[in-house]
């Protein structure tokens, strides 16, 4: 079985005024399916730039992504937000919802990325089940009805961890999900992410500065200045 | 489906969005009501001016023209189904007791009066042709009968107006001064009935007479001279009824009898058609002022909209993360933009035009309770505060508010397009 997700010899650079500026420089990584994968690396060493490069945001300089074995990095952009959208799932340190919408509905907003109006109308009963069932099972029933600034730092990571859940993705990508919380409630939301990679098979790549939380993985990946380092 | 949802979310729940929508709204209110008012005020005008004239009318006949020849002359179009002799002539008619002394005492204080158009005419052939038997008014002896009239001799027929104003009633004595030339001679009337047409300009000056007596008093003896002679037309259609006139105009140019005067055949209306077309051009000037309040609406709409765009940098990128097209993004920005102003438009409209139509209660209500008179319709001299809907003219505004919102809101839209999702996820 192919990685769900590889890189090969992936670069990155951004141009900054006239000078290109390495970020990547060269980076190999599998995700296996299923796996959970930590990756450690001080702040600058270009742990979120390979993110997005694997999440399908963003294209390399040069070198190939692929996601289950097929080769996306040279898709048209509406046939990777496709593939964003279905397999794949963010969580980022800053939760980043939606303010106006409540966290049932930035939830059920998962779901309409890809659906037409009237489509979406008819599956509504089902997406509002799903979402309603999502938040219960990250442990916000009692929550569905209330705007971002109206939750805590975990409730809020928590619903965005079931907004990244309502499309079935396979992997996850976290860029440091619990970078912005205090340790009991990082372990709640952990606790989360562990459970979902035992019971469902979603693979993680969980970006980290937490080395215990690291050797809870299946396996730790380092990068420095652009590099694997081991 | 998100930028359908997220566009109407961001809508209702961001109040700064009233902003935009109030402005919209004000602005088709406007530019329906104040348009409405001055369409209502030229459609009641027009309409009151036609009352009170005949389909068409052959003016400037020169002084001396013979009924007889011009009626020839006139008879023959197809297009004629009447016509009927005026003659009009400037007079005084004088308060009670202070009549013009006969003969003139040189010296003597000058008598008052008020100027009038003596308005010479046949009550039966004028009944047939115009409105006049409508404009008559029923007096305490019942209805007038314009063939009685006919066989009466020194009967005068002021308008309700001049009556009120004068304190004239019927079977009152009215003396009258009129002439030609250097020759002034008086006679005295009696008041045989009021008129009312709806065209206040009409009944401020005009007295109607038998056309025999007001010869007589102007020195012309038997003769049937006239100068003016109303028209009545089978077809009314106004291209029909502006050719006819041409025809007609032709028709008296051709004949020996106007060689030497300019006569011409047009719709009373005609006459009006001055003020009516500076009213128009003020209805087109208020129309330009109010667009500019339209303007400011989609200014707003686009302040608002890049305020929201700023603002929404994070959610931009999460769109994009949760895999939102640049296309995607755009919706989500000009759908806001479209229902603002969708919200905004149709307000407008309904307030618009229910506000035109219960303007004339609203101004009421205003007088009677507060004695505030907002739109005094003693002064335009209409019944109450005109209002026209015009379709058209609503579409353009909905239609021109639409595009005019969307332009202002497609320029926020594309700079959030334009966005990078990696920058807006990475900005704090
Ligand atoms: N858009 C950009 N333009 C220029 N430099 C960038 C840009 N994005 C990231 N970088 C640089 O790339 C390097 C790696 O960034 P990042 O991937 O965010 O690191 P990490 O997530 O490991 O802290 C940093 O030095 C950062 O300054
Ligand atoms: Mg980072």
């Amino acid at each position: 079985m192919p990685p769900i997700l590889s890189a090969r010899n992936v670069e990155k650079g951004y141009r900054l005024g006239r000078n290109q500026v390495p970020v990547l420089r060269g980076v190999d990584l599998d995700v296996e399916s299923g796996e959970m994968v930590a990756l450690l690396g001080q702040s600058g060493a270009g742990k979120s730039t390979l993110l997005y490069l694997l999440g399908l945001l963003d294209r390399p300089s040069s070198g190939s992504i692929a996601f289950d074995g097929r080769a996306v990095h040279d898709l048209s952009n509406i046939e990777r937000a496709e593939l964003r959208h279905s397999e794949i799932g963010f969580v980022f340190q800053f939760y980043h919802l939606i303010p106006e919408l409540t966290a049932l509905q930035n939830v059920k907003l998962g779901r309409m990325m890809l659906t037409r109006p009237l489509e979406y109308m008819r599956q509504r009963k089902d997406i509002h089940a799903q979402a309603t069932e999502l938040l219960t099972r990250v442990g916000l029933s009692g929550r569905l009805g209330h705007r971002p600034n109206e939750l805590s730092g975990g409730e809020r990571q928590r619903v965005a961890i079931a907004r990244a859940l309502i499309s079935k993705p396979r992997v996850i990508l976290a860029d440091e999900p619990t970078g912005n919380l205090d340790s009991k409630t990082a372990e709640d939301v952990l606790e989360i992410l562990f459970q979902l990679n035992r019971d469902q098979g979603i693979a993680f790549l969980l970006v980290t500065h937490n080395e215990e939380l690291a050797a809870r993985c299946d396996r730790v990946v380092e990068m420095k200045d652009g590099r694997v380092v081991g | 489906m998100y930028a359908l949802y997220l566009g109407l979310r961001y809508m209702v729940s961001r109040p700064v969005n009233l902003l935009g929508i109030g402005g919209v709204t004000l602005g088709v209110w406007a530019l329906i009501v104040i348009v409405s008012i001055f369409s209502g005020y030229i459609t009641e005008v027009r309409a009151h001016v036609r009352m009170a004239s005949a389909d068409i009318v052959a003016f400037h006949l020169g002084p001396q023209t013979s009924y007889a020849s011009a009626h020839s002359a006139l008879g023959g179009d197809a297009n004629v189904a009447d016509c009927a002799p005026r003659l009009l002539w400037p007079g005084l008619i004088h308060p009670p007791n202070n009549e013009l002394a006969d003969p003139w005492i040189p010296g003597a204080a000058p008598p008052s009066g008020r100027f009038v158009t003596l308005t010479g005419i046949d009550p039966v052939a004028e009944a047939r042709t115009s409105g006049f038997a409508s404009w008559l008014l029923p007096g305490p002896a019942g209805d007038l009968d314009p063939a009685a009239l006919a066989k009466a001799e020194d009967w005068i027929l002021v308008s309700s107006k001049i009556a009120a104003k004068r304190g004239l009633s019927i079977g009152d004595r009215l003396v009258v001064t009129s002439g030609g030339g250097d020759a002034l001679a008086t006679h005295t009337f009696r008041v045989a009935g009021t008129f009312a047409t709806k065209h206040t300009g009409f009944d401020n000056h005009t007295v109607f007479v038998s056309i025999g007596v007001l010869r007589t008093l102007l020195g012309y003896g038997a003769l049937d001279f006239v100068n003016e002679i109303a028209i009545k037309l089978h077809h009314v259609e106004p291209e029909v009824v502006a050719q006819t006139g041409r025809r007609l105009t032709l028709a008296l140019l051709a004949h020996p009898e106007f060689q030497f005067s300019r006569p011409y055949v047009l719709p009373q209306g005609e006459q009006e058609r001055d003020f009516l077309s500076a009213v128009d051009h003020q209805r087109g000037l208020m129309k330009m002022v109010l667009f500019v309040i339209m303007v400011i609406a989609a200014f707003l709409v686009y302040a608002t909209l890049s305020m929201m765009v700023t603002e929404k940098t994070h959610d931009i990128g999460v769109l994009a993360a949760l895999g939102a097209t640049r296309d995607g993004v755009l919706g989500v920005f000009s759908l806001c933009g479209l229902a603002i102003a969708l919200v905004g438009t149709t307000l407008g409209v309904v307030s618009g035009c229910l506000t035109s139509i219960y303007l004339d209660d609203f101004n009421t209500f205003m007088a009677r309770h507060f004695d505030v008179n907002l739109f005094p319709t003693e002064v335009y001299n209409l019944p109450r505060v005109p209002y026209a809907l015009d379709p058209w003219w609503i579409g353009l505004v909905a239609g021109s508010s639409l595009v005019l919102c969307l332009l202002a809101a497609a320029i926020p839209a594309l700079r959030a397009m334009r966005r990078d999702p990696l920058e807006c996820l990475r900005t704090e």
